[in-house]
């Protein structure tokens, strides 16, 4: 499992995340407004599979300002 | 169930029939029988028909109360019991007690059901009951089920998995007999949202409880499992329900729900539910002792 290839793959898809792993699955934090979208999620948990991670959260914020938690960049193991 | 040119419309109804007439007859041959009663779907179709096959007299439902037994699981079942005249003893299993199930293995469930079967097999004795059922059905037998091997070891009999009486049968028989669980979510017990290895305390099965309330009373509909991986929360709603509530003001009420009773952080599973999804993450395989 590597946050850091996940978060990578997840760029390049468009979707600026940082990436937590975290009991066998990848915490992901983004602006969840683009996750309402069905075919993104499908997309986002093939990608966190491939990266052998067994699922895939998004973390949702505290509703301050606009900014999701850990907005920047974050690449945790 | 899907309709086939080759299939006549009611043969899923008619074969899940057959098999329910092999269970009365089994149940006839006993002379009384005590069920592990949850008020889940299977115990409750198992304690409707045993009480109708044998009356009152000999059959008993008992449940086991603990921190770890849900409070609605728990109205459901008195529900069912007064509704079918089917008989109940409440009896409290303090499971919590035992280190090595509060230790949250894997094979926890061993600890729970140990315990469990510890405090109904005297009660059983004690009222000269012959034998002492659960619910497990058909489709268990393939699953990571370490409380099973509890049952083996005390000497429970499961009626419908014996009888090959599947989930979706038990569904459907439910529904032709009236009784309100057949539509029900499956209802594990609130251990089972912790994350192996994470001690269960009653604090945690508290916060699952009502995070998992507070979501059922914003409207969450279907299977729903708030999963506690200690400073976080990973919400497991199902696939048509995600489409819903992965949006905008939804998705925050969603997480202030779940924020207040207690975690820090809150997230929602992209795959949506999946039972069992805690043996996944944890890499625990089916037939795996450990």
């Amino acid at each position: 499992m590597s946050a850091e290839a996940l978060a990578g793959a997840l760029a390049a898809l468009g979707v600026r995340a940082g990436v937590e792993a975290r009991d066998g699955f990848a915490l992901i934090s983004a602006a969840p407004d683009a996750f309402a979208d069905e075919a993104l999620r499908a997309k986002v948990v093939a990608l966190a599979a491939e990266h052998g991670f067994r699922s895939v959260a998004l973390e949702v914020g505290e509703p301050e300002g606009d900014s999701a938690p850990g907005d920047a960049a974050l690449h945790r193991r | 169930m899907k309709e086939t040119d080759e299939m006549p419309a009611d043969a899923p109804l008619a074969a899940a029939l057959r098999k329910e007439e092999a269970l009365v007859r089994w149940l006839r041959a006993q002379p009384s029988v005590m069920i592990g009663f949850s008020g889940g779907v299977d115990s409750a179709y198992l304690g409707v028909v045993a009480v109708h096959a044998l009356g009152p007299e000999r059959v008993l439902a008992v449940i086991g109360r603990s921190a770890s037994y849900p409070a609605e699981q728990w109205a459901t079942a008195r529900g069912v019991a007064e509704r079918f005249g089917l008989p109940v003893l409440e009896v409290d299993t303090d499971e919590m007690s035992d280190p090595r199930y509060a230790a949250n293995p894997s094979n926890r469930c061993y600890f729970c059901k140990t315990e469990l079967w510890s405090r109904l097999l005297p009660v059983a004795a004690e009222r000269g009951i012959a034998v002492v059922l659960d619910g497990t059905n058909a489709d268990d037998l393939g699953d990571w089920r370490p409380g099973s091997q509890a049952g083996r070891e005390h000497g429970i009999r499961s009626p419908l998995a014996e009888h090959g009486i599947t989930k979706a049968e038990i569904r459907l028989l439910s529904r032709e007999r009236g009784i309100p669980t057949w539509s029900q979510p499956s209802s594990p017990c609130l251990s089972s949202r912790l994350r192996y290895g994470l001690r269960v305390t009653a604090e945690r099965l508290r916060q699952v409880e009502e995070a998992e309330g507070a979501l059922r009373a914003l409207g969450v509909r279907g299977d729903l499992r708030v999963r506690h991986h200690d400073d976080l929360a990973r919400v497991e709603l199902a696939r048509d329900e995600l489409a819903r509530w992965m949006r905008g003001e939804a998705l925050r009420a969603l997480a202030a729900a779940v924020r207040a009773a207690g975690f820090a952080r809150v997230s929602v599973d992209l795959r949506g539910f999946r039972s069992g999804s805690l043996n996944v993450l944890g890499d625990v395989v089916a037939g795996r002792a450990e």
